[in-house]
């Protein structure tokens, strides 16, 4: 064989080398991140309509990824965890902008909390119409839904471990916010078994321990 | 309806490059002669050839041929001759493009365009390898010839495939193929110079190696694929988000997309340009989804503080989209999208020159489509009754050089008059 063909050879083989590792590392990375950054616009939509929300979707997105390390999620269960958080409440951009923004929750009439209600059901509903995220759909549905049974969602083990993840994050960041800390740990430990999935919520307790003992070390240094 | 039109146009292609296939490879078959003694290569370059089709990897959407073969087919030709080349391509797009279109539901038709288009690019190759042998003996220079050939043919005949179905400009198709054969054809040029060096050493038990490039290759085109589905289906669900705030942008977003793409042909915009232009026109009022229905929807007028609600939609649209690496370049334009030549539009109050061409098309668009729209009898935009077409194009007139751009509005009224 004479240089040139080496040469060739050689270019050949670095090519293909080349082309593996984009094609099987930084290609579907970037698959990937274009896909999050695609689902934050839903969230973006969400908080500009209701601007009590603002940030919440971070924090909510947060929480839940601590949970599901916790609770060792696989690298596609914890994709769908971190989708999810992001469009759970693009339902909520069916109901009337009056009645998130205008009206605190506790004045709803019954009516008004049935439409609230729906929301998750309006949120897969419209996913379905989107074939890539169509296996969100059973998630999205049933991110509110009790551990102990609700209309028309599974109960217990049966509802998409995401969705019993992020009822958690959810309530927490949610009560948190509006209430205090101490308040969201009361109500997500007394529903622990009845509103929460028990394995959920003891995540939750070794993150908080976790993440309090970090805040005293901190203190100390 | 217009699945039966574009089968039809398949069939009459399919007649056409059939006929050429046919007329080409009997010519190869009768003149070219090319004396070899069989090998081993003789099976082992068509099974790769047909393994480099068949790798279970998804890529082109409507069944049209982008090539995996070539290496292996320019092989047989420089160790089978040319009707060994011809009569591996058609074996390997015939039978790998029958076991997977059983699959997925192709149309038969657009195999038998894949078949022919096939043939006739290897026919192509074979004549260049040919002219080439005049000069040299070596076998590198006479794969290349055969790779230049073989893709040229394949990248115009697949372009002017894609310009009969499509009905689009025939650049645009151009642009389209040439972005993906130019990247992949030095990979190609490579891939044939190794496998011609392969045969003429006698390594055969090396080139079956070859096919992990091509499977690369096919892998990122599948995931390329993935990337621009998930574009359009992120359109798809803002929009579905703004139709569950605000029913009645139903139908104005589709007609208000195609006329905005059509007007920005019309006005030189690039093909590619003009596209983006329409997916800006259909995501033009998404930050409406941040706005309270009851104000959009209020009869008679609005006050100062509810105007100020409304006007905020297009910094709100721009905010959303924000976060999307591809919708970077329609960020600026629907936020300027209320913007008028005078001055005198919002949020920031450009003049002529400071507005994107896009957002101006965009406003001209949008205005006609919510003049004229009647919404089928449910209740519409609820300020006054819709306008007939003649009398919104008025209207657009008398608005030109202070709502509206004149060279904008000329061009919409050539649109909608249909010339």
């Amino acid at each position: 064989m004479d240089l040139m063909a080496w040469a060739v050879l050689a270019a050949a083989a670095a090519a293909t080398l080349w082309l593996v590792v984009y094609v099987k590392i930084f290609l579907p990375k970037q698959v990937e991140e274009r896909f999050l950054d695609s689902m934050s616009a839903f969230s973006r939509a969400v908080e500009l309509r209701f601007p009590g929300q603002t940030h919440l979707t971070e924090d909510v997105e947060a929480l839940a990824v601590r949970l599901g390390n916790e609770l060792d999620f696989s690298r596609e269960r914890m994709r769908r965890l971190r989708t999810v958080a992001r469009l759970q409440d693009i339902g909520l951009c069916a109901l009337p902008y009056a009645l998130i923004n205008q009206r605190p929750s506790y004045d709803w009439s019954e009516a008004e909390q049935a439409t609230y209600d729906r929301h998750p059901e309006v949120g897969g509903a419209m996913l379905d119409l989107v074939p890539s995220l169509r296996d969100l759909t059973e998630i999205v549905r049933c991110h509110h839904a009790r551990f102990d049974g609700s209309d028309g969602c599974p109960s217990g083990e049966d509802i998409p471990i995401e969705a019993r993840v992020l009822k958690v994050a959810v309530d927490y960041a949610w009560t948190s916010r509006m209430m205090g800390e101490l308040i969201a740990q009361d109500k997500i430990f007394d529903g622990k078994g009845s509103e929460y999935c028990p394995a959920v919520v003891d995540a939750l307790a070794r993150v908080l321990r976790s993440s309090r003992a970090r805040e005293i070390e901190h203190r100390v240094a | 309806m217009h699945r039966t039109r574009t089968i039809h146009k398949a069939q009459v292609l399919l007649l056409q490059l059939g006929a050429a296939a046919v007329v080409l490879t009997a010519y190869v078959v009768t003149f070219v002669h090319f004396p070899l003694s069989p090998g081993p290569l003789w099976v082992i370059l068509p099974a790769l050839a047909f393994l480099a089709e068949f790798l279970p990897v998804e890529v082109s959407r409507r069944g049209l041929r982008i090539t995996f073969t070539l290496p292996y087919v320019a092989g047989m030709a420089l160790v089978a001759g040319p009707v060994g080349a011809i009569a591996t391509e058609v074996f390997a797009t015939l039978t790998a493009g029958a076991l997977r279109s059983r699959k997925r539901n192709v149309e038969p038709a657009f195999l038998g365009i894949n078949v022919a288009v096939a043939a006739i690019a290897a026919s192509a190759g074979v004549f260049a390898m040919n002219a080439v042998r005049g000069f040299s003996t070596r076998l590198e220079p006479q794969a290349l010839a055969f790779t230049l050939a073989y893709a040229a043919l394949n990248f115009l005949l697949v372009a002017y495939v894609e310009w009969t179905v499509s009905g689009r400009s025939i650049s645009d198709n151009a642009v389209r193929a040439l972005e993906i054969g130019v990247r992949s054809f030095l990979v190609y040029a490579l891939l044939v110079s190794a496998v011609a060096i392969l045969v003429k050493q006698g390594l055969s038990w090396s080139i079956p190696f070859t096919l992990v490039p091509v499977w690369a290759i096919r892998t990122g085109l599948k995931q390329k694929a993935v990337l621009h589905e998930q574009y359009y289906e992120t359109i798809t669900a803002l929009t579905l988000m703004l139709q569950r705030a605000h029913p009645y942008t139903q139908g104005h977003l589709e007609r208000v997309a195609y006329s905005a793409e059509e007007v920005a042909r019309k006005l030189g915009l690039s093909s590619a340009r003009s596209r983006l232009v329409r997916e800006a026109a259909v995501l033009h009022d998404v930050g409406k989804i941040a706005v309270d229905e009851k104000i959009l929807d209020k009869p008679g007028k609005l006050t100062a503080e509810e105007m100020d609600h409304v006007r905020k939609h297009a910094e709100w649209g721009a905010e959303i989209l924000s976060p999307v690496a591809r919708f970077a370049p329609l960020v600026p334009w629907i936020l300027k999208h209320h913007e008028r030549p005078d001055g005198h539009g919002y949020p920031k109050g450009l003049v002529l020159n400071e507005i994107p061409i896009e957002s101006r098309i965009i406003a001209v668009v949008d205005a006609f489509d919510a003049m004229t729209d009647s919404q089928d009898g449910k209740p519409g935009r609820a300020y006054r009754d819709p306008m007939t077409v003649d009398e919104a194009l008025a209207e657009l007139d008398r608005c030109a050089g202070t709502q509206f751009d004149e060279s904008v509005v000329k061009a919409f009224r050539e649109v909608v008059k249909g010339s």
